[in-house]
């Protein structure tokens, strides 16, 4: 048996009130993938680790193993604390998108150092975004990249059933991707239709870096249409 | 395996926070082994909590009557405004004997991260309240958490039309080291708000 100790990297996802002074902390580690864990006595003033375990802080973390899933923290040291996420409320709204996107993608305890090393530069992009625009254009690419990790990145060159490339005009959750006139009229699967913009958008928000989003240009009925693509193929995959 | 009666009992205490199965359970034999004298006091605080406890109107605290008793103060300082999330807040705030001036409870914090929108607080009801009365000065005492610092910034927005109009003032306690703590323990976040908001010594 190896010790029941070990330490990570981990960015926090999540935050959750437990008994009377503790809380049950959701982290996205780089070695284990996401699990909670038990940080006893942080809501007390005099506790330690109380500012280091606040959502989208990234942290090196120390976890004992107990009884049960549940870890226990037992040390905590801030690598980075992304404040500048907490200091605008759009970025926080964005964010909040981001981390229960995390929260419901991946399974417990399957450690993917990609997912991770993306989720981090996905909050730090995040956290010097320079307008609502900005970061919603972050998270949904950020989100889009964490599809296509698992596979699941919506099909965007042709056609997800004929796989031609001519008069595309919706998004199928089913599917996986955009569908052409022909097939969404004759397809079951249900489809919605998304404008000429939305098409393009979806596709460089994928394919684009992060550091390279501010020279795209989006308006908010685009967004709109993204956001709807991400949000159903998220329900599709989501556990 | 009980009979209905003590299994209510039971299930019921199980619903307390804090409060398994096991605790609920060890909990109900102590009641029942209780002569009734000293048991139903218990049942009959309860009743009398519930019947007679409510809202206050003005400010949602705890109260007995229709204002709590810092509401119905006179000698209160009626310019300044405390907004806090949870009635226990404000005992912990009174007990400092440093603040005079009213309060708002909001019954909870702005948390995207749980979906807990402005609607499920008493946020509109602050801004009526703070037109409404005058109020000079709103110290947003929300916990120093994301949903606390995320409901701060809420109010900040929907306040500041009257900030710009000169009439208002927002702040937000200090964040800093708690007295009698060790420096070397203190988290980076912590001790970087300290910094920030350092004072001169006089």
């Amino acid at each position: 048996m190896g010790s029941r100790l070990f330490t990570t990297e981990a960015l926090v996802i999540g935050s959750m009130r437990y008994r009377e002074a503790d809380r049950i902390i959701t982290l996205y580690t780089r070695d284990r993938g996401k699990l909670s864990a038990l940080a006893k006595g942080l809501r007390r003033t005099t506790s330690k680790v109380g500012g280091r375990l606040e959502p989208f802080g990234l942290v090196r973390v120390s976890l004992h193993s107990g009884r049960g899933s549940l870890y226990t923290v037992t040390g905590v040291e801030t690598l980075r604390t992304f404040q500048g996420v907490r200091d605008e409320l759009f970025r926080m709204e964005e964010g909040a998108r981001l981390l229960a996107a995390v929260r419901n993608l991946f399974p417990v305890e399957e450690a993917n150092p990609p997912v991770f090393n993306l989720l981090v530069r996905g909050v730090a992009r995040l956290a010097g975004s320079a307008s609502p625009r900005d970061a919603a254009c972050v998270v949904l690419s950020t989100r889009l990249k964490l599809l296509a990790v698992l596979g699941y990145a919506p099909v965007v060159s042709g056609c997800a059933r004929c796989g031609g490339t001519e008069s595309l005009v919706g998004y199928s959750p089913e599917l996986g991707g955009v569908v052409c006139l022909d097939c969404a009229s004759r397809e079951s699967a249900a489809y919605f239709m998304l404008t000429r913009g939305a098409l393009a958008s979806l596709g460089s928000l994928i394919s684009n870096p992060l550091a390279e989003l501010d020279e795209l240009e989006v308006d908010d009925r685009t967004l709109a249409e993204v956001e709807q693509v991400v949000t159903q193929t998220l329900a599709h995959h989501g556990h | 395996m009980f009979s209905p009666r003590v299994q209510k009992l039971i299930d019921e205490l199980s619903k307390l926070p804090g409060i398994g199965p096991k605790t609920a359970q060890r909990l109900t034999f102590h009641l029942l082994k209780l002569p009734p004298e000293e048991a139903l006091p218990l049942a009959h605080a309860l009743i009398e909590v519930k019947e007679t406890v409510r809202f206050c109107a003005r400010c949602f605290n705890l109260t007995e009557s229709e204002l709590c008793s810092i509401c119905a103060d006179p000698t209160r300082d009626r310019s300044t405004l405390c907004v806090v999330e949870e009635p226990a807040d404000i005992i912990s705030l009174e007990r400092t004997h440093e603040y005079r001036g009213l309060y708002h409870v909001l019954g909870g914090a702005l948390s995207p991260i749980d979906g807990i929108g402005p609607q499920k607080l008493r946020l509109a009801e602050l801004s009526e309240r703070v037109r409404a009365e005058g109020i000079q000065e709103v110290i947003v005492a929300t916990n120093p958490n994301m949903a606390g610092e995320a409901t701060a910034l809420y109010i900040a927005e929907e306040l500041r039309p009257l900030v710009e109009a000169g009439t208002l003032r927002i702040t937000r306690p200090a964040a800093g080291l708690p007295m009698g703590a060790d420096l070397e323990y203190a988290d980076e976040v912590t001790l970087s708000r300290a910094l920030a908001g350092r004072r001169e010594i006089r």
